[in-house]
């Protein structure tokens, strides 16, 4: 009779482990979110400016990690569209040098993440806190922003301003009343679940 | 009087609006299964190949996607692999996606603003802008 019982105890303890570990697997496909269609404009135009000074970018490739916030940004520099083309052509071979420095990557986490519930429809203020890296140097970058899970897609929208001079993109003082020295960038992107 | 026609053709310079690429000629004509095997091997090589640059490129549409915004992406590429070639559509064309049947063969020609290695196991892509497609 007792050695039934520790079977029993010993099969439980079996079920019990395929079940966490099933649930740890299952669960773990539902922790990374991506998009290759995120979003990012920039704006740099002063009062003074008559033409608008931005551009676009929207094959913005995102990823984000709910288990630990940990957020990442893929921007292929030459996808910024400008409506002129010689702003494009000025930003693209002068003052980005986007041949030179192709791709700016944001590396960071969402401070609150552990706070916010990914599996239940809702919306939260974030704060991000991370390292941009472009034209060729990194700096510490951070934002504030907003995070939506909706029906098991996550969207993410921040607005912040970076200096052109803190990563080494030098406007020339001739354009100097059009281009302002600081540029307000925009983050929309709307992630699905990785693995589906 | 020679002075305003100079005025005007710098002023239009100046402000020269970008162009789609329909009127465009392409600068590389190539697969996307051969222009992502390029990539894939020399990424460097390829971004002074091929970054800017006019490409019309050809393979089987894989998907459309669409962003929140309205903006649409070709996805073509081998439908058995996992990397692609990403047309941003330029947004000044107007496009019926109904005409373009997912699985079918088409031809995209865009900007070339480079490439994503394979970092998540969703397959590297190469990202095209303001792509317009091209009529068989």
């Amino acid at each position: 009779m007792l050695t039934t019982i520790k079977k029993d105890k010993h099969m439980k303890k079996i079920i019990l482990l395929a079940i966490v570990l099933f649930l740890g697997a299952s669960t773990n496909a539902q922790d990374k979110y991506f998009t290759k269609n995120g979003t990012i404009t920039f704006d740099a135009t002063t009062s003074t400016s008559p033409e608008k000074v931005a551009a676009i970018n929207k094959s913005v490739t995102c990823v984000l990690d709910s288990k630990t916030g940990n957020t990442q940004f893929s921007v292929l520099m030459k996808g910024f569209e400008f409506e002129q083309a010689l702003m494009r052509e000025h930003f693209h071979e002068n003052y980005l040098e986007s041949d030179k420095f192709p791709k700016a990557l944001f590396k960071g986490q969402i401070i609150n993440s552990s706070q916010l519930n990914y599996s239940k429809n809702g919306s939260y203020d974030v704060t991000v806190k991370g390292q941009l890296t472009m034209h060729g140097q990194t700096k510490d970058v951070e934002a504030n922003g907003k995070l939506s899970v909706n029906d098991g897609k996550i969207s993410i929208s921040s607005k912040f301003a970076v200096l052109l001079n803190d990563y080494g993109i030098e406007v020339p003082r001739l354009v100097s009343d059009k281009v302002a020295k600081s540029a307000s960038i925009k983050v929309d992107c709307i992630l699905q679940v990785l693995g589906n | 009087m020679v002075l305003i026609v100079l005025a005007t053709g710098v002023y239009f310079y100046v402000n020269r609006k970008t162009q789609s690429l329909n009127s465009t000629k392409a600068d590389f004509e190539i697969s996307a299964i051969k222009f992502l095997e390029e990539y894939s091997s020399d990424q460097a090589l390829s971004d002074k190949k091929f970054l800017g640059k006019i490409i019309q490129v050809d393979g089987n549409l894989k998907d459309i996607e669409k962003n929140e915004e309205g903006f649409l992406t070709f996805v073509i590429g081998d439908l058995t692999s996992v990397s692609s070639v990403r047309c941003s559509i330029d947004t000044t064309v107007v496009i019926d996606e109904s005409e373009y049947p997912v699985g079918t063969a088409i031809t995209l020609k865009g900007e070339c603003t480079g490439f994503n290695s394979d970092e998540l196991g969703l397959g590297a892509d190469i990202v095209l802008s303001r792509s317009v497609i091209i009529p068989n």
